[in-house]
């Protein structure tokens, strides 16, 4: 039952002048965040650890509306208790405030359509009268019932943030981490002290500006500054207790998850790996017919419930139910291949939207997957079922560049970097001829897809309708101009996922000749990579594109009798070390052919590189201004 | 709506008490007990097929109340993983259910293997915010060819008897459908088909219970169409209680009584405290300050939409004059006692308005049924102004498009003697004048004389459906995000521009919203409208209009055109040339296609030029008059649409001097 009821009563505040300072300190903003602070208690009962972490958020309407939604919520796991919660309202009163308090909470559960099973609960409110000057608080307490799970602090906020503060306190026995992410000890105030009971260090920053969000940038962990705190270790009479305080203790942590997983064998399974397996055939081969067994039959469903969310699922169980979460499809991949007697391993590894090494943060919040390593005599290949369009031998986009987890037994693992597909195998190539009928262009082209491009066209091809897929690659060729009609298309290697998909089409594009006299002219890119793509001047933040990638277009015009190329356009590139691009035009008495290539060879861009981007951005759309001219003889 | 609903049953229905349970119908439908893999016949190619369809509804009277039961039994083939993906789970709405009497599943493997799912893979969730909680389910061990199947009964309130709405037809093509419609014998039922939907059939077989019954067999799916409304074409029944024999009341499902129902809560007397919050907001709103009614309507809209919080909940205090003024907090019901209140307190008369969404099937006003009152709206008769409480992105004149050009339930207030009610009357909801919504451009471009530069100034003026949730919202973004958006307007102009000079918005802000247009102002200078060959130049002059929506790819066409709105785009170019340069290609710059309906241009596209000395200037006039053209107009309103894309492609050729 939704219900809020309020309690009036007069509160003791500034007034309202608050309001009149903070306007004229941020004129531009709506809200500001007065108080953004986290306090945990960690104490012992007896070897048991409590921890108790409390959040309050206090924040300043400077506008009626434009500060966003009046509702909050509070999210926790089955790892988690809330203890605790509490919030009201202060409403501008004349020189005063009046507190409106919040008494009744709702619960829910998070129903996520991503993720099928779900233990993720929710208390939301509404704070009530939230007009201009209005005041919002909120304090929660969380019971964590773990002590492997630290918390995280930022400090910054879409809205400016007054005051941000960090408590800990803990028994003397107790040694906690520090972590500083995009900032150092010496942009924060430390406070220590030292009690009967043990310590208080107080970690504080004030006056932090809005930070803007751009769209196109990595996730907010790489470049808002973060504090990381967590358990190190627990001195007991008897003898020292280490939580986590290296990459060792992380992984004693997760062997206990994983040491029973696939105790038994199960008897299907091994018939199914009987059936797949080929003695005549190397090994990787059965590697790769036992990864596209699971990717064909296995179908990635999310979880994320207390404990199950770390244990992997039996792989015979997995087998049965044809779908599993990352960990289940890792278990009933490692399994079969235990069952071939090849050897690989249970891999944890973090996406590419957690920016954190395990040797740098050896805590829970580095990873979010779980994938397969397989041994080569190369170093290990990384296989993750859970893209069922990935070719094999190609880790999944969002785990490229990221440190991993490899489980080799109870105590024994190895970080091992996964490596990012080099761009001339992440390849759109694209080999069109045309001819000139009228003011208007017929032809026919073939392209192919490589590497993560495949594996998303693949996925975006699968279960659309044929009339969908003329209108997707209408939208994506889109070449002259949209009078690009596609007349036939045939798309081979979609059910193969190790050989390139190729496109064969034919089209035609109207009025894209401009005839002048006895003059034909016509632009030659009929594909304009990268148009429009200049970066804006004020942004600041990175850009992150989902892998490296090549493009290899070429056109070649197949001339009638009669013309006579009188103007080709000049020749023109750019070539840096993390992005370039080259139009280059031959001429011959038949045909005129135009090559593009553009390549892109970083992930993430950084800022400081955009000005040069800009200024090839720059060349290329006067280079795509050229126009070649024909002389038609009579 | 479910409140007033509740009421109406206890009045009209549950007096009734008095008799003994009967048999329900539905309980004895089960699905075949050893199932086989069906032939898909016509969809074997097909991913995703339903076998069968089943839906039976049955309401009945018995000791402890009157409850409608649905039995839905559902019966697919998935033929691919996308397929199985899309489908392999399953959420049960539990709004408005009693019990769930029976829920089971099953899996029909491509070997044939049985497997039914356990109770515990019967999983509940609840919002107890949204008040809605659901049961799912999800089918494991799936391969492609599998079947899935599943029926489950319901025991539900009531709420649909006087209005409910079978669609016959699906998003994926179906073997088998049936659809029943059973009650207890003297309740009697009355239905409509619309587009040609079959007729329900009586079940002469059938002793104690009423049954009416329709079966389709391979009915293809929904065809998809560009500004098309596929579900109004759907095959529909509609139907309805109509009398019940019992205690010979007739005429259940009209709208007489559900008027004065309606009227009764929304213009509930206020008390004392009630009347002085009211008074103190309208002093507030500052109402007393407007020049004329429609100041005073616009005022009041525009200050509950920006400082009111509209939440999706039921509570007695978000309907309570005097709590909602207090908290700020208000739901959908809240919201129209509000706003009637505040009018009524300031003298503006006016109606309430009840329709439904014409993309779905358009208000019948023929036949009186509860599934067309979907929507509430206000309307006031002096301003011929309809306004939409609840959207805050919308301004009084704007209603959602789709419940516009529709006949709909005004009701309005009527008093004989000291008796104050709500009379209902069906009346048509004229949809907004093509002029209302519009983009206009007024492009001012320079070439200089050694062609490397352009200067341009555009006014881009956005009004109507078109400044809908951006002209409302513009002053409570911050400014970087007010930028972000006005370049997101102009973006063909400022992208890749060699220098953005100035960009800035005009009218960003509720109160105008329907009285001015929201304006983006750009000034740039940029060298993309200019290609070069040799010494010559091509002046891409059309892209100054910006890229235009086509229908160049032809496709068979099976439904007439529905588009949302009325629209019009109007724009004026100015090219100031160089001396040094001779232009040629004028004459392709002017273009006139068009459809007359009466003696009047319903769609056209009209573009004129005239050059004087070395500047050219070019009037276009775009307009789609009507929202609704018929199948075999189709081709016309292609080819003006096409006329504006064309437009985009023309170029001028631009020659020195020698």
């Amino acid at each position: 039952m939704f219900l809020v009821l309020f309690v009036s009563a007069y509160a003791n505040a500034q007034g309202y002048e608050m309001v009149e300072k903070f306007r004229k300190k941020y004129p531009d903003e709506h809200l500001v965040q007065l108080v953004h602070e986290k306090k945990l208690a960690i104490s012992l009962v007896g070897k048991e650890i409590k921890i108790l972490s409390t959040t309050h958020d206090r924040a300043l309407r400077l506008s009626t509306q434009g500060g966003g939604s009046p509702k909050e919520k509070v999210s926790f796991n089955s790892f988690m208790d809330l203890v605790d919660i509490s919030a009201y309202t202060l409403v501008p009163n004349g020189k005063k405030f009046k507190k409106e308090v919040i008494k009744e909470f709702v619960e829910k559960d998070e129903l996520s359509t991503s993720i099928f099973h779900d233990d993720v609960r929710s208390t939301s409110f509404y704070f009530p009268s939230v007009v201009q000057g209005s005041i919002t608080d909120l304090s929660y307490t969380i019971s964590i019932k773990e002590p492997y799970f630290p918390i995280v602090l930022f400090f910054g906020d879409v809205p400016p943030v007054e005051e941000t503060r960090l408590t800990v306190t803990f028994p003397k026995n107790v040694e906690m981490g520090f972590i500083y992410r995009n900032l150092s000890e010496n942009d924060v105030e430390i406070q220590k002290k030292e009690t009967g009971r043990g310590t208080e260090i107080v970690i504080s920053k004030n006056e932090i500006p809005a930070i803007k969000l751009e769209s196109g940038a990595p996730s907010i962990r790489y470049f808002i500054p973060h504090l990381i705190v967590y358990i190190k270790s627990v001195e007991f009479k008897d003898g020292k207790q280490m939580v986590l305080s290296t990459p060792e203790d992380l992984h004693n942590w997760y062997s206990s998850y994983v040491g029973n997983v696939n105790a038994e064998r199960d008897e299907r399974l091994v018939h199914i790996v009987d059936s797949i397996y080929d003695p005549e055939k190397e090994e990787i081969e059965n590697v790769q017919s036992m990864f596209n067994w699971v990717q064909d039959n296995i179908k990635y469903v999310a979880f994320e419930a207390g404990a199950e969310g770390f244990v992997p699922e039996n792989a015979g169980l997995v087998c049965e139910a044809k779908y599993g979460d990352c960990k289940g499809m890792s278990s009933i991949l490692t399994e079969m291949l235990d069952i071939a007697e090849i050897e690989a391993h249970l891999t944890w590894i973090g996406s590419r939207s957690i920016p954190y090494t395990y040797d740098e943060v050896p805590l829970p919040v580095t990873d979010n997957h779980m994938i397969v390593a397989y041994p080569t005599s190369s170093g290990y290949m990384f296989l993750d079922a859970t893209d069922n369009e990935i070719p094999f031998g190609i880790p999944t986009a969002f785990i490229q560049g990221k440190q991993a987890m490899v489980h080799l037994g109870d105590s024994m693992f190895v970080l091992e970097n996964v490596p990012v597909l080099e761009a001339n195998m992440e390849l759109y190539s694209d080999s069109v001829t045309i001819r000139i009928e009228d003011n208007s262009i017929l032809g026919t082209g073939r392209s192919h897809f490589t590497g993560h491009l495949r594996s998303s066209f693949a996925h975006y091809l699968k279960g659309m309708e044929e009339k969908d897929k003329i209108s997707f690659f209408k939208e994506f060729y889109n070449k002259g101009n949209n009078r690009f009609l596609i007349d036939d298309l045939q798309i081979s290697g979609l059910d193969d996922r190790n050989v390139p998909l190729q496109i064969d089409y034919t089209f035609n594009i109207e009025d894209v000749v401009r005839r002048h006299g006895s003059e034909l002219f016509i632009n030659m890119n009929l594909d304009r990579f990268n148009e429009g793509g200049e970066i804006e001047s004020d942004r600041e933040l990175p850009i992150e594109s989902d892998h490296l990638s090549m493009v290899q277009s070429s056109i070649t015009l197949e001339l009638s009798p009669g013309m006579e190329v009188v103007h080709l356009p000049d020749n023109s590139s750019y070539s840096g070390e993390e992005f370039g691009y080259s139009i280059e035009y031959f001429g011959s008495e038949n045909s005129i052919r135009v090559d593009q290539g553009h390549y892109e060879n970083v992930i993430i861009t950084e800022a400081d590189h955009f000005g040069q981007w800009n200024e090839m951005i720059k060349v290329l759309n006067s280079a795509y201004k050229e126009l070649v001219i024909i002389k038609i003889n009579e | 709506m479910e409140n007033y609903i509740r009421i109406i049953v206890v009045l009209f229905v549950c007096w009734n008490t008095s008799l003994s349970a009967q048999d329900l119908y539905v309980s004895g439908l089960d699905w075949e007990e050893a199932p086989e893999l069906h032939d898909l016949g016509e969809f074997s190619e097909e991913d995703n097929v339903i076998v069968l369809d089943k839906q039976v509804i049955e309401y009945s009277l018995n000791d402890d109340g009157f409850y409608m039961y649905q039995l839905i039994h559902e019966k697919r083939q998935l033929n691919s993983n996308e397929a199985i993906e899309e489908d392999n789970k399953r959420y049960v709405s539990m709004s408005g259910v009693v019990e769930v009497m029976e829920m089971k599943a099953r899996i029909i493997k491509p070997n044939g293997e049985v497997v039914e799912l356990e109770e515990s893979d019967f999983q509940d969730a609840v919002d107890e915010e949204e008040r809605q909680s659901y049961k799912y389910f999800a089918f494991e061990g799936l391969e492609a060819g599998s079947q899935i199947e599943y029926l489950y009964l319901l025991k539900k309130y009531p709420y649909s008897y006087r209005g409910r709405r079978a669609i016959l037809q699906n998003d994926e093509p179906t073997i088998k459908m049936e659809y029943d419609l059973v009650s207890d014998t003297y309740l009697i039922f009355k239905w409509k088909s619309y587009n040609s939907a079959p007729e329900f059939i009586e079940d002469t077989l059938i002793e104690d219970k009423t049954r009416h019954y329709v079966e389709l067999s391979n009915v293809p799916k929904f065809a998809d169409e560009e500004s098309s409304a596929p579900l109004a074409h759907a095959g529909q029944l509609l139907f309805k209680l109509d009398r019940n024999l019992l205690n010979n009341r007739s005429e259940l499902s009209s709208y007489g009584p559900y008027a004065d129902d309606l009227y009764k809560i929304i213009y509930a007397p206020l008390d004392k405290k009630a009347e002085k919050d009211l008074k103190g907001l309208a002093k507030t709103i500052g109402t007393s300050m407007a020049r004329n009614d429609e100041e005073k309507v616009r005022k009041i809209e525009d200050y509950l939409k920006k400082n009111f919080v509209l939440v999706n909940a039921n509570a007695d205090q978000l309907e309570d004059v005097s709590e909602i003024i207090k908290s700020q907090i208000v739901n959908e019901t809240g919201f129209l006692i509000l706003f009637t209140n505040l009018f009524s307190l300031e003298g503006l008369e006016h109606q309430l308005v009840l329709t439904c969404d014409r993309t779905i099937l358009p208000f019948d006003p023929d036949f009186e049924c509860f599934t067309f009152l979907d929507e509430t709206f206000i309307y006031l008769p002096e301003l011929d102004l309809y306004m939409d409480p609840t959207n805050a992105g919308l301004r009084a004149g704007l209603i959602p498009a789709e419940y516009t050009h529709n006949n709909g339930l005004f009701i309005k207030q009527v008093k004989v003697g000291d008796y104050v009610t709500g009379l209902g009357k069906t009346g048509y909801i004229e949809h907004a004048p093509y002029k209302v919504t519009a983009s206009d451009h007024f492009v001012k471009a320079k070439i200089n004389s050694t062609m490397d530069n352009i200067e341009i100034e555009l006014d881009n003026k956005i009004s109507g459906y078109y400044a809908a949730n951006i002209q409302p919202f513009y002053d409570l973004l911050k400014e970087d995000e007010q930028e972000d958006l006005n370049r997101g307007i102009v973006e063909y102009m400022v992208n890749d521009a060699d220098e953005v000079k100035e960009i800035s918005a005009l009218n960003g802000s509720g109160d105008k919203m329907m009285i001015e247009p929201f304006i983006v102002h750009v000034e740039v200078s940029t060298t993309k409208f200019l290609e070069k060959a040799g010494d010559r130049y091509f002046f891409n002059i059309g892209e100054l209009i910006g890229p235009q929506v086509e229908m160049y790819q032809e496709e068979e066409r099976t439904m007439g055109i529905d588009d949302d709105n009325a629209r019009s785009f109007y724009r004026e170019i100015e090219v100031e040339f160089p001396n040094n340069y001779t232009v040629e290609g004028l004459e392709d710059l002017a273009v006139d296609v068009f459809h007359e309906i009466d003696g009047e241009r319903s769609l056209s596209f009209k573009s004129t030029y005239s050059m004087e000395g070395n500047t050219l200037k070019v009037v276009i006039d775009e307009y789609y008059r009507d929202v609704q053209y018929p199948l075999e107009l189709f081709e016309v309103y292609r080819s003006v649409v096409n006329a504006a894309a064309d437009w985009n492609k023309k170029v001028l050729i631009m020659k020195p001097k020698s």
